[in-house]
């Protein structure tokens, strides 16, 4: 009985926000009702509308504590996570521990305490009319999930992740409430089928000094040593394509919104424009590619250099280049070919946005390869300041 | 048996550790003593696993550190390394990450509820056992610290600075006592960093002194007391690290004597 009760403790939320929280509730639902009783005899001829009337004015406080719920979710998978946690890591990786051992700061995985939790975030809509109680236990949970796939170090698995969160959001919207949850259950084996495989993954609990041993050596020893970039381009075909797609999704799903929505601005959309849109995303992709390459790098001849030897291609730094062009040759081929295929401009835009974000991240040159033979020049990621430099 | 071969380590270009070679063996109390940044944390850290040496080997009961995945989660069953500020959650409650500690290391649950009871009674912990952490002070938090590494059972403790962090004198005996009965009675390996020479005597039976990386002695504390005039080590200790600091305040006392009289 203590053990349940102890791990109750480690998933639920502080004492102190359980309490303010239980009480906003008691307190909304309450005013709630009175506004129901209070409004019926308005209404007493058309039952439907107050009931929109209704859900128009609580349906706003019921997004609120779906969003309060998906912060929970997302705390419930980083509170406990040794990644997310330097000392706590340190502390674990010079222990004997092994999964499936319990974690001593508490679980990752979901416990059977959680349903608990579960049933108090349902409970708070529940009863009320027109408002699903169900929606803020799917947001936890999606949530919960996504965030676990972030520390994963497969990016196919957190593409995958997203990609049945979103499907899960639009089908609700649709108003299938069963084939949502299905989506998001789907998601949380996901997710806790990768973070099982993650905490029995053995090299996680054996210390990996490279970030600490880039903290310690500094400019410009750190540059030299070996690294690793939390994201590298380019990633697998697989993975940029599946990126691409869940990319083209979203921009689907927001654009049949915008499109669905009756507001005065619906007249002033102009699909034909957006086709051009979809390049200028391309090109700001490409820029913030060749910055995550430029970050502690340079040509080692500047463009001054460049001109006095009569040498314009440096081919072992400029083929930097090569991934940022091929991004916006492939968006504005996609553009002209659906065109040609006579696409509709919407379809359009969404695919040639999946496609800029494909190639972005599939393009060459391989990141590592290009920083250890490339034709560059090492600089400190912040200068010095000018005071020290003067004083030395 | 503990075996150190050659251990070098660098941060950056500094060099911290040079080739620094001993072995210890089973049921010895080894006090690693010396100044500050001499390297004596970076010592036990390589003992511990937690930093590997530029260059050199660390050997426990045979097994090489951080040589193959599975000896090195043996060497961590039987050895425990517990650095001068440990991570602990705030969350917990002390006695619960007693509980927690012990089930890791696999602690049979009758002895471990029973160790973990008196080792909050000898530390003086019965008040706060139901307090979380983050609630603690420096020196409860140090206590718990230390009562968590001792409730292990490992056969090879590995203390860093186990005596500073706020620890009262109450807690500086018992676990001056404690760690002299895990040597002489339970015949289990315990090597502990200290910067202060007086808190050897009653805990150590052999000491090692770095200085600038290196090992510069390595002692019994049985032939000191030979070689001390009255049997205590603590003035022959005083002598040979601080010998500078005596002359200079022997100079203090006669200038300030002189301009008083």
């Amino acid at each position: 009985m203590r053990r349940f009760w102890r791990g109750l403790r480690d998933v639920m939320p502080h004492p102190l926000i359980l309490a303010v929280a239980l009480a906003v509730v008691v307190a909304v639902r309450h005013r709630a009702w009175r506004f129901l009783e209070e409004q019926a005899w308005l209404f007493k001829h058309d039952p439907d509308l107050l009931l929109e009337v209704f859900r128009g004015t609580w349906g706003l406080l019921l997004i609120g504590w779906v969003f309060l719920c998906g912060l929970w979710g997302s705390c419930r998978a980083i509170l406990h996570d040794p990644a997310r946690s330097d000392a706590y890591r340190d502390w674990l990786s010079r222990t004997p521990w092994r999964y499936p051992h319990p974690l001593p700061q508490g679980p990752i995985l979901p416990v059977p305490q959680d349903l608990i939790v579960l049933a108090m975030m349902a409970a708070a809509p529940w009863g009320m009319p027109g408002l699903s109680p169900w929606d803020p236990v799917l947001a936890a949970i999606a949530i919960y999930s996504l965030t676990l796939s972030r520390s994963s170090r497969t990016l196919r698995v957190a593409c995958l992740n997203w990609l049945l969160v979103l499907l899960a959001f639009r089908v609700r919207l649709a108003g299938f409430p069963v084939a949502a949850a299905a989506f998001v259950l789907g998601s949380l084996a996901t997710g806790c089928w990768e973070t099982v495989r993650r905490l029995q993954r053995e090299d996680v609990w054996l210390l990996d000094e490279t970030a600490s041993m880039r903290r310690r050596l500094r400019w410009p020893y750190s540059r030299l040593g070996p690294q690793r970039m939390t994201f590298a381009f380019p990633v697998p075909l697989l993975d940029g394509l599946l990126c691409g797609l869940i990319f083209a999704i979203v921009a689907a799903v927001f654009l049949a919104a915008m499109l669905n929505n009756p507001t005065e601005l619906q007249g002033e959309i102009n699909l034909e424009h957006w086709r051009g849109f979809s390049l200028v995303v391309a090109a700001l992709f490409a820029g913030m590619r060749i910055l995550a390459y430029f970050i502690g790098m340079r040509p080692s001849t500047s463009c001054l250099g460049s001109l006095a030897l009569g040498r314009f291609v440096h081919w072992r730094f400029d083929r930097v280049w090569l991934g940022p062009a091929l991004t916006l040759a492939a968006t504005g081929i996609s553009i002209l070919l659906l065109d040609a295929l006579q696409v509709r401009a919407e379809v359009s835009v969404c695919v040639a946005l999946g496609v800029a974000f494909a190639a972005v991240l599939t393009a060459p040159p391989d990141w590592e390869e290009w920083r250890l033979t490339g034709d560059i020049r090492l600089v400190p990621e912040l200068p010095e300041p000018e005071s020290r430099r003067s004083a030395a | 048996m503990l075996v150190c071969s050659n251990v070098t380590h660098h941060y950056s270009v500094r060099p911290v550790l040079r080739d620094v070679d001993f072995r210890i063996a089973e049921g010895e109390c080894v006090a690693v003593l010396g100044p500050n940044g001499m390297g004596k944390t970076t010592l036990l850290a390589i003992l511990g696993g937690a930093v590997t040496p530029t260059f050199g080997t660390v050997e426990i009961n045979g097994r090489i550190r951080r040589s193959t995945v599975e000896e090195e989660l043996a060497i961590r069953k039987e050895c425990v390394y517990l650095p001068d500020d440990c991570w602990l959650p705030r969350r917990l409650t002390g006695s619960e990450w007693l509980l927690d500690v012990g089930r890791l290391y696999e602690i049979p649950v009758e002895r471990l509820y029973r160790h973990a009871n008196l080792l909050i009674d000898v530390f003086n912990l019965t008040d706060v056992a139901h307090q979380s952490l983050s609630s603690c002070s420096a020196g409860q938090r140090k206590k718990w610290m230390l009562a968590s590494a001792l409730l292990t059972d490992a056969r090879v403790l590995l203390l860093d600075e186990p005596y500073s962090g706020g620890l009262d004198p109450a807690g500086i005996l018992a676990l001056q006592r404690i760690l002299r009965r895990l040597t002489s009675e339970e015949g289990r390996t315990i090597i502990f960093t200290t910067p202060v020479p007086e808190l050897v005597e009653g805990t150590a039976d052999r000491l090692l002194v770095v200085q600038d990386g290196r090992i510069a002695a390595d002692e019994r504390l049985s032939d000191l007391r030979e070689r001390s005039q009255n049997g205590a080590v603590t003035p022959l200790l005083q002598e040979m690290f601080f010998n500078s600091t005596l002359t200079k305040l022997d100079r203090y006392f006669q200038v300030e004597s002189e301009a008083a009289g």
